[in-house]
Order: structure tokens, then sequence, then C-alpha cells
């Protein structure tokens, strides 16, 4: 068994056990994108909620006010952590053992006069497109600064930059869970060529999973109609009349696919209930398609007409709802 | 010789159902004899170690139907026989050596309890025994029916066998005919089936005089000195064995113009990756010939070449440069070679074998001027293939080495995956080769027989009589896994890249879709909704090992303070249940990423003074122990350690206080580290 010692004084030290300060924060990608960050539990934030952002191909910055500083007055008295005329840092640090990553922010110095002037501290960290993955922890650290001269200095650190502590409780972030996306993806597949397609690139439906690389909507960002696949932008949710043609369509032709690539075991698959594998694959997918939908698999032309009913019944109760 | 003709019994196969019995009307007849023939040839010698040969000689000869006649008065019907075969026949030899021969017991009597049959009785006196071994080409017993359906019914089987250190030969023929035929050779019989052996009973002949003579009248040279191995005999060959040209197809190739040279393409088409290959993974190689000529390495078709090439890319990534495909110049990003992995059927970890695939031009199959030769297509199918795309040719095989079949298909489900053909005009061929020894996962659950417990095995099983199909167990999906699986990297492999396209991925539209139509969780790795889901716990049961640990001596630090150049520590000692008597140690060291540097650690690396010491030590309840600190190699105290002052009454647990010094100027800097542990000193050194 061991324990290690801190060679300084750390936090608490001499901070009273019922200190608080007041934090705000802010999410935003690129110039002033909204990356849906979503309050789960009191120190816990999920992002990508009806967003545009993702962790592979955006950034995210994550800003921070700290209220009430004044807080912090006794860190600079006997017994604290700097001399009354030294200098302390806070800053923003994002830590993920699953990003294998650590990322600090520009500190923001704080000094026992600055506490008093009512000031408030802005803190804002950007963590690089590609570079987060899993889940990470967002926290306020303390850190040294210079430290001052003034008063009594056993215990206090020797160098600038020692970590002295977290300030207030961490916030963890997450990125990746087990959230359905549906495979959809934009290319450029020239104005002549088709608004849409399906790209079904699987060896057995039964062994690789929903996800893009292996079947997918490809929409054509060159063809003319793509700007009407989008929703109205003051409700980019609400799915266009165009998209709800090319979506249902799509689902239909995937439900078709595979049926015919499983042949007799068709019936097996949709009739099994629950997942038994560690992820979800293509049959699976279409098993939930015809339950979900109650699709009628009988015919093509079946298929097609009560995938579309299904996906209008989903828009209207999603309508009642709001 | 004499004759022996099977009696119609209960439950008695005829003549006419064993030349049906294979049930493979559409492969060639040839290729059915090349494959069952030098099948049974390698299964005889097996036992022969890699880069060796087994030797398989086709001799085609004219004799006199007289000649024949005379060995085979007894039973057969004479001008039948000649009415048949007027004036002189083909006959087929199918020699294999350095082979073991048809060993064995000569009669079922002598056959002790469950010991083997051998070789000799299988081949001639069995019908539909499988085989146990899982190396072995042969399962069914069913192929040597082919034999029977070569001629006029009659083959003759002579061998030489080596039995305790002394040379044995045995000759033995046997006949099945279709017994319904008006214009049967046997003079009477009820089933079609009959047997020419020894004078004394329904055995072989093994005198060697008598054997010689008979051979002599087949014009087949008798085994000489040293040599071992059987010879297949057919008499009466028929004439029209060579498969039909289609003529649309054009001009006929020249192996469609004699027995010999068919059989010579027939070789390479079933056994390309064996023929004189001496880096062949699974035993000997075989030295194949026919008519006296024989077939090497760089006779073989460019086609056939290249499946060899693939087949030595599948023991060793690196092959020489001799190498076919290298001699072609063919690219290596035109060379893909690739596990196969398949998920929840086997123990263990790794891959089910390989795939090994080549994308070669026309040039470099030799389809160019000189050679000409004719396409991949006509060598293999029989039918050519004039127009790009080509049809991708896939074949697989187990350890014997045989080509299993050709699969040109570009069915979706097929083994190249629904890939229809290169578009830039080239030839894709590709070659998958099981790992054997994998082991099945659960077969005893899975209702599967002993031999199948591993991949080899349960292959074979899945062969029928032909072995020109792998076909699924009913419930089991490894050859339709194995077969996607290759159908997917032929496919992905074949098709060129998409250059052009910027793909984005539209994620907002990826969420709201998903929300309207899927499940929200589950499928995919989004994390809007929040962390996943954790797994399910295991729950513990009752039962099994649920040891409670044994207490090990801990340190509870509850104060820390800090002094001029130190820090004050104040703890307590839980003793710890495990080797009570012995006494206890602290132990300063500095805390690293890699572990805590011991003083000892620290002196023999070099790293100057050990930066911290103990010191001010002190104990609250000082009676229960004696302390003794303990300098670290002539450096500054950083071990303390304690004994009980009563032997037999150990403190349970003991506080005390002391102070950690920065030594040097680098102590402030780093992080000391106190490590409670069972002091190995025993009481040496105890004042």
């Amino acid at each position: 068994m061991s324990s290690p010692l801190i060679p300084y004084r750390t936090l608490p030290a001499n901070l009273p056990e019922d200190y608080c300060l007041s934090t705000r924060y802010a999410f935003i990608y690129g110039n002033d994108g909204n990356p849906g960050a979503k309050k789960i539990t009191e120190n816990q934030y999920s992002l990508g909620a009806d967003s545009d952002w993702s962790a592979d191909t955006d950034n995210l910055i994550v800003r921070c006010t700290v209220h009430g500083l004044q807080e912090l007055a006794p860190l600079f008295e006997v017994g604290g952590l700097a001399a009354s005329n030294g200098e302390l840092l806070i800053a923003l640090e994002w830590t993920s053992s699953e990003s294998c990553w650590r990322e600090l922010s520009r500190p923001f110095a704080l000094t026992k006069s600055l506490l008093f002037s009512g000031a408030t501290a802005e803190l804002v960290l950007e963590l690089p497109a590609g570079s987060i993955r899993g889940n990470g922890l967002i926290a306020v650290q303390l850190i040294s600064g210079n430290i001052g001269n003034e008063g009594l200095l056993i215990g206090l650190p020797s160098k600038t930059g020692s970590r002295l502590g977290q300030l207030i409780p961490s916030l963890e972030i997450i990125i990746d869970g087990d959230g359905s996306l549906f495979p959809i993806l934009e290319e450029s597949l020239d104005s002549t060529g088709p608004l849409w397609e399906i790209r079904s690139t699987w060896s057995d439906p039964r062994d690789e999973p929903f996800t893009s690389d292996y079947a997918a909507l490809i929409l054509n960002k060159d063809h003319e109609l793509f700007d009407q696949l989008r929703g109205p932008i003051t409700d980019p949710q609400r799915q266009s009349p165009l998209m709800r043609q090319v979506v249902s369509s799509w689902i239909a032709l995937l439900v078709s696919q595979v049926k015919n690539d499983l042949g007799a075991d068709f019936d097996a698959v949709m009739n099994h209930s629950g997942l038994t594998h560690d992820f979800s694959s293509i049959a699976d997918a279409v098993a939930a398609f015809v339950r979900l939908g109650e699709l009628d698999t009988g015919s093509l032309g079946a298929l097609f007409s009560s995938t579309q009913r299904w996906f209008d019944r989903r828009i209207r109760d999603i309508e009642v709802s709001k | 010789m004499k004759y022996y003709g099977l009696a119609l019994q209960p439950m008695q196969e005829s003549g006419a159902f064993l030349l049906r019995a294979m049930q493979n009307e559409e492969m060639p007849r040839l290729d059915l004899l090349v494959r069952e023939s030098v099948q049974n040839a390698l299964d005889a010698g097996h036992s022969r170690s890699q880069s060796t040969p087994v030797k398989v000689d086709f001799n085609i000869l004219k004799q006199a139907t007289h000649e024949i006649a005379e060995i085979f008065t007894d039973g057969i019907d004479l001008d039948t026989l000649n009415n048949r075969y007027p004036d002189q026949t083909m006959l087929l030899e199918v020699r294999d050596s350095l082979t073991e021969g048809l060993t064995g017991p000569l009669t079922f009597g002598s056959v002790e309890d469950d010991a083997s049959h051998g070789n000799l009785l299988k081949l001639v006196f069995e019908i539909g025994r499988t085989r146990n071994d899982d190396g072995a080409g042969g399962s069914w017993g069913l192929g040597k029916t082919c034999y029977f359906r070569m001629g006029a019914g009659l083959v003759i089987y002579y061998s030489r066998i080596k039995f305790r250190d002394r040379f044995e030969e045995r000759l033995v023929a046997s006949l099945v005919e279709d017994e319904t035929r008006s214009d049967c050779l046997q003079i009477s019989s009820r089933t079609g089936i009959a047997w020419w052996g020894a004078a004394e009973e329904l055995r072989p002949v093994t005198c060697q005089d008598q054997i010689h003579k008979t051979l002599k009248k087949l014009g087949i040279s008798p085994f000489l000195e040293e040599e071992t191995g059987t010879s297949v005999i057919i008499p009466f060959l028929r004439e029209d064995l060579l498969p039909v040209f289609d003529q649309d197809h054009g001009t006929r190739p020249w192996w469609y113009q004699s027995y010999d040279a068919y059989i010579r393409i027939a070789l390479q088409r079933w056994f390309c990756v064996r023929i004189d290959n001496r880096a062949f993974l699974d035993g000997p190689y075989l030295a194949a010939s026919v008519n006296g000529a024989p077939l090497l390495k760089h006779q073989m078709l460019p086609i056939f070449k290249s499946t060899q090439s693939l087949y030595n890319r599948v023991a060793d990534k690196d092959v020489s440069r001799h190498d076919y495909l290298n001699q072609q110049g063919v690219k290596a990003e035109n060379v893909v070679r690739k596990d196969i992995y398949l998920r929840n059927e086997f123990l263990g970890s790794g891959s089910a074998g390989h795939l090994v695939a080549a994308l070669m031009t026309s040039e470099q199959l030799g389809m160019g001027a000189p050679d000409n030769i004719p396409s991949p297509g006509l060598c293999i199918f029989g039918r050519p293939e004039n127009t790009t795309p080509y049809r991708p040719i896939i074949t697989f095989m187990r350890r014997p080495g045989m080509n299993i079949c050709w699969d040109d298909s570009i069915d979706s489900r097929g083994w190249n995956g629904g890939f229809s053909g290169s578009a830039d005009g080239l030839h894709m061929i590709a070659l998958f080769v099981p790992r054997s020894n994998r082991q099945l996962l659960n077969p005893d659950k899975r209702h599967l027989a002993g031999a199948t417990q591993n991949l080899e095995g349960y292959l074979r099983s899945c062969e029928r009589a032909d072995h020109a199909a792998w076909v699924d167990i009913s419930g089991m999906r490894i050859v339709e896994k194995i077969r996607t699986a290759c159908g997917k990297i032929v496919k992905d492999f074949g098709l060129k890249p998409i250059k052009t396209v910027s793909v984005k991925p539209s994620i907002r539209m990826a969420r709201n879709l998903a929300d309207l139509l899927l499940p929200s969780r589950g499928f995919g790795a989004d994390g809007r909704g929040g962390p996943p889901a954790s797994p399910a716990k295991p729950i513990r049961t009752e039962c099994g090992p649920n040891r409670k640990s044994i207490p090990s001596p801990e340190l509870d630090i509850y104060k820390v303070g800090y002094v001029e150049e130190g820090i004050a520590v104040s703890w307590t000692l839980v003793w710890g249940a495990i080797e009570e008597s012995c006494p206890r140690e602290i132990l300063l060291a500095v805390d690293s990423e890699s572990g805590p540097i011991s003083p000892e650690l620290w002196t023999k690396n070099g790293l100057g003074t050990f930066p911290f010491r103990l010191s001010d030590l002190a104990f609250a309840e000082a009676f229960k122990v004696d302390a003794k600190l303990k300098d670290a190699a002539s450096g500054p105290a950083s071990v303390m350690h304690m004994y009980p002052r009563k032997v037999d009454d150990r403190p349970h647990s003991i506080s005390g206080h002391f102070v950690v010094n920065f030594v040097t100027p680098s102590g402030s800097t780093l992080r000391p580290i106190l490590i409670v542990a069972i002091s190995k000193e025993a009481e040496v050194g105890r004042e």
C-alpha cells in the first residue's frame, strides 16, 4: 500500500467548507454553431441534440464564466496558497481517458485586489475537430502563479504552474454513446447524377452493423433539388415533403434488399426479438423498421405504400406531441 | 482368375445403382476420374513429408480384346465381350507410386475386431464407408464408383506393398455393370457386381508369377525393386469420354482432341496448387505424368500457374522472384491477401482461413501473342469469355489441395459477392484456403459428429460424394459466412474506390431521422442521448471460491502539515493479519509516472542524493513497538522498521508522527510517497 504526499499545500487549504463559486457554461462550435448541448444530470452534458455538430469534423469551444471570486480571498491569507501579494491562476481543463488527451485553456490570473473588484473570470477552452472521443471531464483548475513574498511562505509551492486542485466539481461531457443514427451521407455525384441512391455494401445483413459504411442513403449535393430535401430554416427538424418520399423509398428498398438476401431466413430474423450481439446489424434495423412501422413486406408495392404511410404517421405524431 | 459373382440379398446394392451413386452427371467423366484417382493416390501417400513427391502416372494404351478376355474366361460371356469390343480396346492405367499401396487384410475374415480395414478392402470390396481421418480427400466411399463408369465396368487393381520388411504384390479385379442391360458381360448375375481373385477364396491373387503373367496380358509393367504403389487398370475404355465442345464457342481447344491432352489439363484444373509445388503446405507434392510425359509447373496453363502462385502466398507473403505472378510483373496493389474472420464459430481467436486474389491483365495470363493461350473461362469451364468485364473466378480447397470447384458466379450471395468483373478489363482470380485446425465452438451442442470438431472435418462433412461443393449442415452457417466474407473481399478489391465525391455525413439529418424512425438507442454511437447503457453485470453466484481477503498492513495519513523544508505527517498504521509476527516498515520513495522510485533505485540510477529524509519520529503509544530508522545505502534515513515489543501481543494499530524533510532543492518539487509493507528484515539488527 502506498500513500503519496504533496510537497506543498493544496485545495481546500484554508477555504471554508461552504465556499461557493457560481459558474455558467456555454458550448459553441465554429463561429457561432450550436453543438446541441443538453443537460442530463447536474454535472453531465451530452452533445448533438438537433445539431449538425460532429466530433469528427467540428471543433468544440467551451466557455465558462466564474462569478463570486471574492470567495477565494482566504487563499491569499495565512494557511492559503499564495502570499498576499502573490498571484494564482485558474484555467479550464479537459481530460479524457478515452481520447487519451488533456488540454488546458489560457489561464485567468487572480490577485487579492482583483477578487474584491467584482470581476468575473472568463475561461475559454477550444478542443480541435477530431480530437475528442467517448466522454471527458471539464474542470476549473487552480494553478500557482507568482507566489509573492509577503507573509509566511511555508507550505507554498516553489514553482509557477504547480497544480493546486480543482475549484468546483467537474462537468462530464458525453461525446459518444449508443444513440441511434440514420445512415445518411451527402456526396457530390454531379448535377446529372441521381438525387439520391442506396449504397449497400454489406456481405451479410446479419453480420454487419447498421452504419453508413455498409448501408447508406446518399444524397447528391450537386442535384438541383438537393436544397428541397432540407426542412425550412425556421424549423430544420421538420422533414420536407421531398425528403419524406426519399427516406420512405430508401427504407422500402433496404427492406426489400435484405429480404431478398436473407431468403427463407427473413421471417426468422424479423420475428427475433431483442438484440443479442454487441452491435445492431442491418437485419436488426430492418426488423425494427418492419416492427415499428408495421410494414407490409408481402410485395414491393405494399412495402412502398406502408412505408410512406408509416413515415407520414410519425410526422403527424411528432407534430401533435409538440 | 476365379470369378465371384455377388448374389442378390436384402439391402444389396446393384450395379445400376452404383453407377449412379455419385449423382454427378454435369462434370465430365475424365475430370471425375482425375479427381478421384489422384485424391486416392494422395491419401495413400499422405505419410510422406513435405517437399517429397507422390507420383501419379496416367497411361493410355491399346490392347487386343482377346488378350484381356483370357484373364476373365471364368464368368464372362466372351461372345458378348467380343461383340462389344471387337479386335482391340483402349485401356487406361492410373498408377501411383511412392505411396503405400493397397495395404491391410486380404479378406474381411482376417480383420481383427475394430482394426482398420486397410486400403485394399476399402477400395476393392467396400462401398459407402466413410473415412475417419480429417485430412483425407475422400469421405463417402463412393468416389471409386467413377472407375466403373469409364469403360465396361471392369476395373483391375494391382498393388505392391511393403509388409514387415518384405514386398508383397496383390491383384484383384471387379466388375460393376448395369444388370438390366441386355448385353451384360457376365453370363449370369442378378446384381451386376462381381470380383475375380484367388482360386481358394474371394481375395486378391498374391502369387507374383501369376500376377506378372496377367499384367503382361494387359500390357502393364509390374512395380520393381523398392517400388510400392497401386495401379488401377480400366480396360475397354469408352470412346465418348471427352466432353462435347460447343461449336458456337469457336475453335475446339487442343485438349478436347485426345484423352491424354484432356487429362493433362484436368490435372491442372483440379490439382494446380499441388502439381510440382515443393511449397505445398500439407504433405508431399504431386508429380504427375501422362503417357510418360511429366507435367511440370512451368508447363501448366497461366491460369493454373497463377492459382498455384496465389496458394503459395497463403503460406508465405514473401514468395520467390521465380513466382509466376512476380515473373509476370503483377503489381503489389493488384494482389490481396486477407484473413477471413467469422464471429461465434470457433474456440479462441484467429481467422477461418485466407483469401488471396489477384487482378491480372490478359497479357499476364498469356492470352496475347505469341502464346495465344485461351481465356481462363475456357481453360476452366470450357466456355470462352472474350468481352469485358471478365467474370471473377474463385476456387477453394481443403488440406488435400484439390480445388473443390471453380466459381464464376456474380450472384450477390456467391463466392464473388456479386462482383461482376473489373471495369478496366482485368481478370480477377481468387483462392480461399481454410485454416484446417480451427476448433469449432460447441460442436456437441450443435450436434456435430466426432470427426467434425475442427474446420477441416466440418468442411469435409459439407461435401457430397463428388466433393464438388461445400453445403452447410442444417443449422450451421460456417460455409455461408466464409462465402459471404470472401465475396465481400473480392468485391471490395475488384471495385476501384470512388474518387470524385466528397462525402460529408449529414449528421443533423441522421439524428433527426433516427429520432423519427429508429429506437432511440442501439443503432449507432451518437452521444446525444447520454452515455451508453452499461452492460448487465454478471450475477455472482454463491458457488465457487469467495474468500475474504486477509488484511495487509495499511497506512492511514490523517494529518499533513507543512514545516520549513518539509512535511509533517501524522499517521496510523493498521498492523494487518498477514505474517503477523513479522515487523512492518514504512518506506519513503519518490513518486513517478513509472511507479515509485526507491532510495536504492535512485542511487543505482545515479540520480544523486535521495531528496527526502525521515526525521522527528514519535509514537502516540510508544510502549507497543520498537522502531528504528534505517539509512538508504549511506544516504538519508528513508525506511522505518517497527517491531512489536511483545512477540505474542502484536498491536492492532499504531499511531505516530514523523517529518519528511526535503534534503535537496528538488525535494520541494518532487512528490514523496510512503509505502507500507511487511519487512523482510526480520529482527536482524534490532536494538
